[in-house]
């Protein structure tokens, strides 16, 4: 306080004296710091926490050790402008989590349990609106058999194709596309097959409703070469899926 | 919230009370906030809110991030003999269960220490290697299958934390198509260990490892990683076969 004598002691000066000291103490300002003054409990969470309540990481579940047979194929012709590379199974049992048959990807999920897939789920929020720069987000599986058919020769292009997508404010899912990794089977069966993506508003609002409220990995099979239907089961063991919110620009 | 008040507000035409004055100036009894600040502990929600950006130089080093890194690049030979005798790689559990015979990687192992309780850490790796296969002596070989009930692997890496397998890390790989055994031939000693083939296999991921990552990793209280001190990661190897490791790297990075 900066009171002197002689100075008249009312109660205007004096909570005007007591409250700027309040004041400063709650309104901290840049030049009132000195080089490397701040420390964590000054700064924001670099995890955003209140924005990921069911954390940021899904494994498989520890319990159990079946891996799990995954039968369905990749819609369209991988070479041609026909394929839909958007397309998430709809296909029973639970779409699109664990195995099933038919086209389009699969969310990898231990016996199909939605609480079991590889995929992080929270309230949809604008990266925008909340400062996020982008999420990136790792996952894969561990390919554990490709149950090939047909003559080795035949099958060096055959794959699995693992991406990353994310799901919207209003709950349809999207795949990025440049996430999409094809993983030959003959020379990666039994091996970790994983791919990443780093994904942006600008990635929500060319795709969705500028919000994102999940994201997950999916899993699905192309046969290039005699496409036969007993020929695009792959077993999946276990899987992950991992994201980093950033945040960038102005921390306040 | 570090949010502190000033509870003697009097209007003009009070009675000053000096007791109250003086104990709101002296004796803050308000609550723990208080008494931190007062100290010099300054907390986020003091900051103004029109702090703007915060530049560089006003964040001490370490405050969010402490990350460190162990690599290598050298061949190293992980054989089956020592410890995965008379074992197979399909059985956790017990004393003899696979689990207790992977071994940590040089190079993809890393110690390091919690300065506080971290938010979360992340680990990240990349690992190659390749396994021998020891059923075609002329090198022509071609990949054995299985069945969805009958795989056919050899060698597994996984992720341990604290000396514990985390059982979605634990990964199983398949043999490589052409033996690392030597040929017989003097004169041409190399000749079965052909590196050329395409039956490499890698290993790359990261996770961020936060309080539901622990709860859904298995690990035992003991052994959870997102306490103070200090702990330990690998990625650990162990085959039916001869295993060479190649470039690998395993970092960690507390966040706090």
């Amino acid at each position: 306080m900066a009171l002197q004598d002689g100075d008249l002691l009312d109660a205007a000066t004096l909570n005007g004296e007591t409250g700027a000291i309040v004041t400063e103490v709650n309104n901290v300002k840049p030049w009132h710091l000195r080089r490397q003054a701040l420390r964590h409990e000054h700064m924001p969470d670099l995890l955003p926490s209140d924005l990921f309540p069911n954390g940021f990481t899904k494994m498989r579940s520890a319990a159990g050790v079946a891996a799990q047979s995954y039968d369905f194929g990749q819609p369209g012709a991988w070479s041609t402008s026909t394929v839909n590379l958007q397309l998430v199974s709809t296909d029973a049992p639970n779409p699109p989590y664990g195995p099933g048959t038919g086209d389009g990807w699969r969310v990898p999920a231990l016996a199909n349990v939605t609480a079991d897939a590889a995929e992080v789920v929270f309230p949809a929020f604008n990266m925008d609106t909340e400062r996020i720069a982008g999420i990136y987000v790792r996952g894969g599986i561990n390919l554990e058999e490709c149950l090939p058919v047909a003559a080795l020769t035949t099958k060096f292009q055959d794959c699995v194709l693992v991406c990353v997508g994310f799901t919207d404010g209003a709950g349809n899912r999207h795949v990025l596309e440049d996430s999409i990794l094809p993983w030959g089977k003959w020379a990666w069966c039994y091996g970790a097959c994983g791919t990443g993506y780093f994904i942006q508003q600008s990635d929500l609002d060319a795709l969705g409703d500028g919000e994102i409220q999940a994201y997950w990995i999916g899993v699905c099979s192309r046969i290039v070469v005699n496409d036969d239907a007993s020929s695009r089961a792959f077993i999946v063991g276990n899987y992950w899926v991992s994201g980093i919110p950033l945040h960038a620009g102005v921390l306040s | 919230m570090a949010d502190i008040t000033f509870d003697f507000v009097p209007v003009d035409g009070d009675v000053l009370d000096a007791d109250a004055l003086a104990k709101a100036i002296y004796q803050r009894q308000h609550n723990d906030d208080t008494y931190g600040v007062y100290n010099g502990s300054l907390q986020q929600a003091n900051l103004d809110a029109a702090f703007g950006l915060v530049q560089p130089e006003h964040v001490r080093v370490g405050t969010w991030t402490d990350g460190r890194m162990s690599a290598a690049t050298a061949n190293y030979d992980y054989r089956n003999d020592p410890w995965m005798t008379a074992a197979d790689i399909t059985t956790p559990g017990g004393e003899t269960g696979y689990e207790q015979r992977l071994v940590a990687v040089a190079g993809a192992a890393h110690s390091w220490q919690n300065r506080r309780t971290p938010k979360g850490l992340v680990f990240w790796w990349h690992i190659s290697a390749i396994a021998d296969t020891a059923n075609a002596v002329d090198g022509t070989n071609t990949y054995t299958t299985g069945s969805a009930t009958a795989q056919n692997y050899n060698y597994r890496m996984a992720l341990y934390v604290n000396g514990q397998r985390i059982p979605a890390f634990d990964y199983k790989f398949k043999e490589g198509a052409t033996t690392m055994v030597e040929a017989g031939d003097p004169a041409a000693p190399l000749g079965l260990m052909d590196n050329t083939k395409p039956d490499q296999r890698t290993y790359t991921a990261w996770l961020l490892f936060d309080g539901d990552a622990y709860t859904q990793s298995g690990l035992d209280a003991g052994n959870n990683p997102l306490t103070r001190g200090w702990h330990s990661a690998a990625i650990c190897v162990g085959g039916e076969k001869q295993v060479r490791v190649r470039v690998r790297r395993f970092g960690v990075i507390p966040l706090y």
